[in-house]
Protein backbone atom coordinates (compact mmCIF):
# COMPACT_ATOMS: atom_id res chain seq x y z
CA UNK A 1 0.00 0.00 0.00
CA UNK A 2 1.30 3.42 -0.93
CA UNK A 3 1.18 5.97 1.88
CA UNK A 4 -0.63 9.25 1.39
CA UNK A 5 2.71 11.03 1.75
CA UNK A 6 3.95 9.72 -1.59
CA UNK A 7 0.93 11.05 -3.44
CA UNK A 8 1.36 14.45 -1.82
CA UNK A 9 5.06 14.52 -2.68
CA UNK A 10 4.35 13.57 -6.30
CA UNK A 11 1.77 16.33 -6.48
CA UNK A 12 4.28 18.77 -4.96
CA UNK A 13 6.95 17.78 -7.48
CA UNK A 14 4.55 18.32 -10.40
CA UNK A 15 3.54 21.68 -8.94
CA UNK A 16 7.19 22.72 -8.54
CA UNK A 17 7.98 21.71 -12.14
CA UNK A 18 5.06 23.85 -13.27
CA UNK A 19 6.43 26.73 -11.20
CA UNK A 20 9.86 26.34 -12.82
CA UNK A 21 8.21 26.47 -16.23
CA UNK A 22 6.28 29.62 -15.39
CA UNK A 23 9.44 31.37 -14.19
CA UNK A 24 11.88 30.05 -16.77
CA UNK A 25 10.09 30.16 -20.11
CA UNK A 26 9.71 33.15 -22.40
CA UNK A 27 6.92 31.84 -24.56
CA UNK A 28 3.59 32.96 -23.12
CA UNK A 29 1.78 29.84 -24.39
CA UNK A 30 4.16 27.47 -22.62
CA UNK A 31 3.86 29.60 -19.46
CA UNK A 32 0.12 29.08 -19.68
CA UNK A 33 0.54 25.33 -20.16
CA UNK A 34 2.69 25.18 -17.05
CA UNK A 35 -0.07 26.98 -15.12
CA UNK A 36 -2.45 24.23 -16.20
CA UNK A 37 0.07 21.68 -14.96
CA UNK A 38 0.06 23.32 -11.53
CA UNK A 39 -3.73 23.14 -11.38
CA UNK A 40 -3.66 19.48 -12.35
CA UNK A 41 -1.09 18.77 -9.61
CA UNK A 42 -3.42 20.38 -7.08
CA UNK A 43 -6.20 18.13 -8.40
CA UNK A 44 -4.06 15.07 -7.77
CA UNK A 45 -3.52 15.99 -4.13
CA UNK A 46 -7.25 16.66 -3.72
CA UNK A 47 -8.05 13.19 -5.01
CA UNK A 48 -5.43 11.65 -2.72
CA UNK A 49 -6.90 13.45 0.28
CA UNK A 50 -10.38 12.35 -0.78
CA UNK A 51 -9.20 8.75 -0.62
CA UNK A 52 -7.33 9.22 2.66
CA UNK A 53 -10.29 10.85 4.41
CA UNK A 54 -12.67 8.10 3.34
CA UNK A 55 -14.84 6.33 5.85
CA UNK A 56 -16.82 3.10 5.81
CA UNK A 57 -15.10 1.83 2.71
CA UNK A 58 -15.95 4.78 0.47
CA UNK A 59 -13.76 7.75 -0.40
CA UNK A 60 -14.78 11.17 0.84
CA UNK A 61 -16.45 12.65 -2.20
CA UNK A 62 -16.10 16.25 -1.00
CA UNK A 63 -12.52 16.27 -2.23
CA UNK A 64 -13.46 14.90 -5.63
CA UNK A 65 -16.28 17.47 -5.96
CA UNK A 66 -13.78 20.23 -5.24
CA UNK A 67 -11.52 18.70 -7.85
CA UNK A 68 -14.33 18.91 -10.42
CA UNK A 69 -14.80 22.59 -9.61
CA UNK A 70 -11.07 23.16 -10.08
CA UNK A 71 -11.39 21.41 -13.46
CA UNK A 72 -14.28 23.71 -14.41
CA UNK A 73 -12.40 26.85 -13.46
CA UNK A 74 -9.31 25.59 -15.30
CA UNK A 75 -11.36 25.15 -18.47
CA UNK A 76 -12.83 28.66 -18.16
CA UNK A 77 -9.37 30.05 -17.47
CA UNK A 78 -7.88 28.36 -20.54
CA UNK A 79 -10.64 29.71 -22.77
CA UNK A 80 -10.22 33.28 -21.54
CA UNK A 81 -6.43 33.14 -21.39
CA UNK A 82 -6.06 31.82 -24.93
CA UNK A 83 -8.47 34.46 -26.24
CA UNK A 84 -6.35 37.09 -24.48
CA UNK A 85 -3.19 35.65 -26.02
CA UNK A 86 -4.74 35.71 -29.49
CA UNK A 87 -5.84 39.32 -29.17
CA UNK A 88 -2.45 40.21 -27.71
CA UNK A 89 -0.79 38.58 -30.70
CA UNK A 90 -3.07 40.51 -33.05
CA UNK A 91 -2.13 43.80 -31.40
CA UNK A 92 1.61 43.20 -31.00
CA UNK A 93 2.54 40.38 -33.41
CA UNK A 94 4.45 38.57 -30.69
CA UNK A 95 3.92 35.79 -28.19
CA UNK A 96 7.09 36.29 -26.16
CA UNK A 97 7.05 37.99 -22.78
CA UNK A 98 10.39 39.66 -23.55
CA UNK A 99 8.81 41.81 -26.24
CA UNK A 100 6.02 43.07 -24.03
CA UNK A 101 7.64 45.99 -22.24
CA UNK A 102 5.30 48.89 -22.83
CA UNK A 103 4.91 49.51 -19.12
CA UNK A 104 8.67 49.38 -18.57
CA UNK A 105 9.52 52.09 -21.06
CA UNK B 1 6.20 -5.75 3.36
CA UNK B 2 3.38 -6.30 0.89
CA UNK B 3 3.89 -5.14 -2.66
CA UNK B 4 0.90 -4.96 -4.95
CA UNK B 5 0.80 -4.47 -8.70
CA UNK B 6 -1.05 -1.20 -8.17
CA UNK B 7 1.88 0.11 -6.11
CA UNK B 8 4.31 -0.54 -8.94
CA UNK B 9 1.91 1.13 -11.35
CA UNK B 10 1.75 4.19 -9.12
CA UNK B 11 5.53 4.58 -9.18
CA UNK B 12 5.71 3.92 -12.92
CA UNK B 13 3.06 6.50 -13.74
CA UNK B 14 4.44 8.93 -11.17
CA UNK B 15 7.91 8.77 -12.73
CA UNK B 16 6.33 9.10 -16.17
CA UNK B 17 4.36 12.18 -15.11
CA UNK B 18 7.46 13.84 -13.63
CA UNK B 19 9.63 13.10 -16.69
CA UNK B 20 6.96 14.28 -19.13
CA UNK B 21 6.37 17.45 -17.11
CA UNK B 22 10.10 18.18 -17.17
CA UNK B 23 10.03 17.70 -20.93
CA UNK B 24 7.14 20.19 -21.19
CA UNK B 25 9.31 22.79 -19.48
CA UNK B 26 12.55 22.04 -21.33
CA UNK B 27 11.34 21.27 -24.87
CA UNK B 28 12.24 24.03 -27.32
CA UNK B 29 9.29 23.58 -29.64
CA UNK B 30 5.89 24.60 -28.17
CA UNK B 31 4.12 21.91 -30.22
CA UNK B 32 6.17 19.13 -28.64
CA UNK B 33 5.62 20.79 -25.27
CA UNK B 34 1.88 20.50 -25.85
CA UNK B 35 2.16 16.83 -26.85
CA UNK B 36 4.24 16.01 -23.75
CA UNK B 37 1.67 17.87 -21.70
CA UNK B 38 -1.16 15.69 -23.03
CA UNK B 39 0.83 12.53 -22.18
CA UNK B 40 1.62 13.89 -18.74
CA UNK B 41 -2.08 14.46 -18.10
CA UNK B 42 -2.66 10.87 -19.18
CA UNK B 43 -0.19 9.66 -16.54
CA UNK B 44 -1.88 11.83 -13.89
CA UNK B 45 -5.25 10.39 -14.90
CA UNK B 46 -3.86 6.88 -14.49
CA UNK B 47 -2.75 7.73 -10.94
CA UNK B 48 -6.21 9.10 -10.17
CA UNK B 49 -7.83 5.91 -11.44
CA UNK B 50 -5.43 3.99 -9.25
CA UNK B 51 -6.70 6.03 -6.31
CA UNK B 52 -10.23 4.81 -6.98
CA UNK B 53 -11.43 8.04 -8.59
CA UNK B 54 -12.42 6.39 -11.85
CA UNK B 55 -14.74 9.12 -13.08
CA UNK B 56 -12.29 11.91 -12.32
CA UNK B 57 -9.51 10.06 -14.10
CA UNK B 58 -11.60 9.76 -17.24
CA UNK B 59 -12.67 13.39 -16.87
CA UNK B 60 -9.02 14.39 -16.57
CA UNK B 61 -8.28 12.71 -19.89
CA UNK B 62 -11.38 14.12 -21.59
CA UNK B 63 -11.09 17.69 -20.35
CA UNK B 64 -7.35 18.22 -20.01
CA UNK B 65 -5.79 15.91 -22.58
CA UNK B 66 -8.74 16.24 -24.93
CA UNK B 67 -10.29 19.69 -24.85
CA UNK B 68 -7.64 21.91 -23.29
CA UNK B 69 -4.62 20.51 -25.12
CA UNK B 70 -6.45 20.59 -28.46
CA UNK B 71 -7.20 24.25 -27.78
CA UNK B 72 -3.53 24.86 -27.05
CA UNK B 73 -2.47 23.07 -30.23
CA UNK B 74 -4.94 25.16 -32.24
CA UNK B 75 -3.63 28.41 -30.80
CA UNK B 76 -0.01 27.41 -31.36
CA UNK B 77 -0.75 26.65 -35.00
CA UNK B 78 -2.90 29.77 -35.39
CA UNK B 79 -0.20 32.06 -34.06
CA UNK B 80 2.51 30.21 -35.99
CA UNK B 81 5.01 30.83 -33.23
CA UNK B 82 8.49 30.74 -34.71
CA UNK B 83 11.38 29.08 -32.91
CA UNK B 84 13.41 31.80 -31.31
CA UNK B 85 17.08 31.71 -30.49
CA UNK B 86 16.32 30.52 -26.99
CA UNK B 87 12.93 29.84 -25.42
CA UNK B 88 14.37 30.38 -21.94
CA UNK B 89 15.21 33.49 -20.03
CA UNK B 90 18.76 34.47 -19.18
CA UNK B 91 20.78 31.81 -17.30
CA UNK B 92 20.62 33.86 -14.10
CA UNK B 93 16.82 33.94 -14.26
CA UNK B 94 16.72 30.21 -14.98
CA UNK B 95 18.90 29.51 -11.93
CA UNK B 96 16.76 31.75 -9.75
CA UNK B 97 13.60 30.04 -10.99
CA UNK B 98 14.95 26.56 -10.27
CA UNK B 99 16.15 27.65 -6.81
CA UNK B 100 12.78 29.20 -5.93
CA UNK B 101 10.91 26.08 -7.03
CA UNK B 102 13.40 23.88 -5.16
CA UNK B 103 12.96 25.87 -1.96
CA UNK B 104 9.20 25.64 -2.37
CA UNK B 105 9.36 21.89 -2.88
CA UNK B 106 11.66 21.46 0.12
CA UNK B 107 9.32 23.38 2.34
CA UNK B 108 6.33 21.44 1.04
CA UNK B 109 7.98 18.09 1.72
CA UNK B 110 8.97 19.31 5.19
CA UNK B 111 5.35 20.19 5.91
CA UNK B 112 4.08 16.88 4.48
CA UNK B 113 6.44 14.92 6.73
CA UNK B 114 5.44 16.92 9.79
CA UNK B 115 1.78 16.00 9.32
CA UNK B 116 0.44 13.83 12.14
CA UNK B 117 1.00 10.20 11.33
CA UNK B 118 3.40 10.85 8.50
CA UNK B 119 6.50 9.52 10.21
CA UNK B 120 7.60 7.24 12.98
CA UNK B 121 4.65 5.36 14.40
CA UNK B 122 6.25 5.38 17.84
CA UNK B 123 5.26 9.00 18.27
CA UNK B 124 2.40 9.47 15.89
CA UNK B 125 -1.25 9.28 16.98
CA UNK B 126 -1.74 5.91 15.30
CA UNK B 127 0.26 3.76 17.65
CA UNK B 128 -1.51 0.52 16.85
CA UNK B 129 -3.34 -1.06 13.99
CA UNK B 130 -6.48 -1.13 16.13
CA UNK B 131 -6.35 2.60 16.60
CA UNK B 132 -5.49 3.15 12.95
CA UNK B 133 -8.54 1.12 12.02
CA UNK B 134 -10.68 3.30 14.25
CA UNK B 135 -9.15 6.52 12.95
CA UNK B 136 -9.10 5.78 9.28
CA UNK B 137 -11.37 3.02 8.18
CA UNK B 138 -14.58 3.62 10.03
CA UNK B 139 -14.29 7.21 11.12
CA UNK B 140 -16.78 7.95 13.88
CA UNK B 141 -18.97 4.94 13.30
CA UNK B 142 -20.13 2.47 15.86
CA UNK B 143 -18.19 -0.74 16.42
CA UNK B 144 -21.07 -2.97 15.32
CA UNK B 145 -20.41 -1.80 11.77
CA UNK B 146 -17.01 -3.46 11.94
CA UNK B 147 -18.62 -6.77 12.75
CA UNK B 148 -21.28 -6.34 10.06
CA UNK B 149 -18.66 -5.50 7.49
CA UNK B 150 -16.40 -8.34 8.48
CA UNK B 151 -19.15 -10.92 8.25
CA UNK B 152 -20.35 -9.48 4.94
CA UNK B 153 -16.84 -9.60 3.60
CA UNK B 154 -16.16 -13.12 4.75
CA UNK B 155 -19.42 -14.47 3.35
CA UNK B 156 -18.70 -14.99 -0.26
CA UNK B 157 -15.93 -14.76 -2.79
CA UNK B 158 -18.05 -12.43 -4.88
CA UNK B 159 -17.32 -9.53 -2.54
CA UNK B 160 -13.66 -10.28 -2.18
CA UNK B 161 -12.40 -7.89 -4.84
CA UNK B 162 -13.46 -4.66 -3.16
CA UNK B 163 -13.87 -5.73 0.44
CA UNK B 164 -11.10 -6.04 2.92
CA UNK B 165 -11.38 -7.63 6.31
CA UNK B 166 -9.99 -6.27 9.51
CA UNK B 167 -7.42 -9.05 9.59
CA UNK B 168 -6.11 -8.05 6.18
CA UNK B 169 -5.96 -4.44 7.32
CA UNK B 170 -4.03 -5.45 10.41
CA UNK B 171 -1.50 -7.14 8.18
CA UNK B 172 -1.18 -3.96 6.14
CA UNK B 173 -0.78 -1.77 9.19
CA UNK B 174 2.11 -3.52 10.84
CA UNK B 175 3.96 -1.34 13.32
CA UNK B 176 6.84 -1.45 10.86
CA UNK B 177 4.91 0.52 8.27
CA UNK B 178 5.90 4.05 9.01
CA UNK B 179 3.37 6.05 7.05
CA UNK B 180 -0.33 6.72 6.99
CA UNK B 181 -1.89 4.01 4.87
CA UNK B 182 -4.79 4.89 2.63
CA UNK B 183 -8.00 3.19 3.77
CA UNK B 184 -9.17 0.47 1.40
CA UNK B 185 -12.23 0.89 -0.79
CA UNK B 186 -14.95 -1.56 0.17
CA UNK B 187 -18.43 -0.27 -0.75
CA UNK B 188 -20.09 -3.23 0.99
CA UNK B 189 -19.27 -1.65 4.32
CA UNK B 190 -21.54 1.32 3.68
CA UNK B 191 -24.32 -0.39 1.72
CA UNK B 192 -26.64 0.27 4.66
CA UNK B 193 -26.38 4.01 4.10
CA UNK B 194 -28.24 3.81 0.79
CA UNK B 195 -31.91 2.86 0.74
CA UNK B 196 -33.06 -0.33 -0.90
CA UNK B 197 -34.00 0.04 -4.55
CA UNK B 198 -31.65 2.86 -5.51
CA UNK B 199 -29.10 2.43 -8.28
CA UNK B 200 -26.20 2.89 -5.90
CA UNK B 201 -27.48 0.20 -3.57
CA UNK B 202 -28.13 -2.18 -6.43
CA UNK B 203 -24.63 -1.72 -7.83
CA UNK B 204 -23.05 -2.15 -4.41
CA UNK B 205 -25.05 -5.32 -3.87
CA UNK B 206 -23.76 -6.56 -7.22
CA UNK B 207 -20.23 -6.17 -5.90
CA UNK B 208 -19.50 -3.12 -8.04
CA UNK B 209 -18.07 0.22 -7.04
CA UNK B 210 -20.54 2.93 -8.23
CA UNK B 211 -18.00 5.72 -8.27
CA UNK B 212 -19.77 7.96 -10.77
CA UNK B 213 -23.15 7.63 -9.09
CA UNK B 214 -21.68 8.46 -5.70
CA UNK B 215 -19.80 11.48 -7.03
CA UNK B 216 -22.88 12.70 -8.85
CA UNK B 217 -24.90 12.27 -5.70
CA UNK B 218 -22.47 14.47 -3.75
CA UNK B 219 -22.21 17.00 -6.55
CA UNK B 220 -25.91 17.43 -7.25
CA UNK B 221 -27.03 17.10 -3.67
CA UNK B 222 -24.57 18.67 -1.31
CA UNK B 223 -22.88 21.06 -3.73
CA UNK B 224 -25.81 21.86 -5.98
CA UNK B 225 -25.56 25.62 -5.56
CA UNK B 226 -21.79 25.61 -6.09
CA UNK B 227 -22.28 23.56 -9.24
CA UNK B 228 -24.73 26.14 -10.61
CA UNK B 229 -22.25 28.91 -9.84
CA UNK B 230 -19.48 26.97 -11.60
CA UNK B 231 -21.72 26.60 -14.64
CA UNK B 232 -22.39 30.33 -14.52
CA UNK B 233 -18.63 30.96 -14.45
CA UNK B 234 -18.26 28.84 -17.58
CA UNK B 235 -21.06 30.75 -19.29
CA UNK B 236 -19.51 34.11 -18.43
CA UNK B 237 -16.13 32.85 -19.63
CA UNK B 238 -17.52 31.75 -22.97
CA UNK B 239 -19.29 35.09 -23.46
CA UNK B 240 -16.03 36.83 -22.63
CA UNK B 241 -14.14 34.70 -25.13
CA UNK B 242 -16.63 35.58 -27.87
CA UNK B 243 -16.27 39.28 -27.07
CA UNK B 244 -12.47 39.08 -26.87
CA UNK B 245 -11.98 37.22 -30.12
CA UNK B 246 -14.32 39.42 -32.14
CA UNK B 247 -12.47 41.39 -34.77
CA UNK B 248 -12.60 45.10 -34.02
CA UNK B 249 -15.18 46.50 -36.41
CA UNK B 250 -14.25 49.53 -38.44
CA UNK B 251 -15.33 52.67 -36.66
Amino acid sequence: MIPLTHYLILSGILFAIGLVGVIVRRDIIVIFMCLEMMLSAANLSLVAFSRAQGSMGLPNYDGQSLSIFVLTIAAAEVAIGLALIVSLYRARRTASTQDLHTLKD
Amino acid sequence: MNIFASDILFYVFGALAVILSLMVVFMRNPVSSAMMMALSFGATAAIMIGLGAHFLGILQILVYAGAIMVLFAFIIMLLNVKLETSPFRRPVSVAVGVIIAGLFLGQLIGIIYSLPGARDCGRCPMASAEQAWNDLKIGQDAPENHAACNTACEQGPRFSSYCITKKQLDNLMQPSSRFTVLPPISPQCSAERFPEGTTIRAEIDNGEFPDTALLGRTLFDKYNRTLVIAGLALLVASIGVVLLSRRPSGK
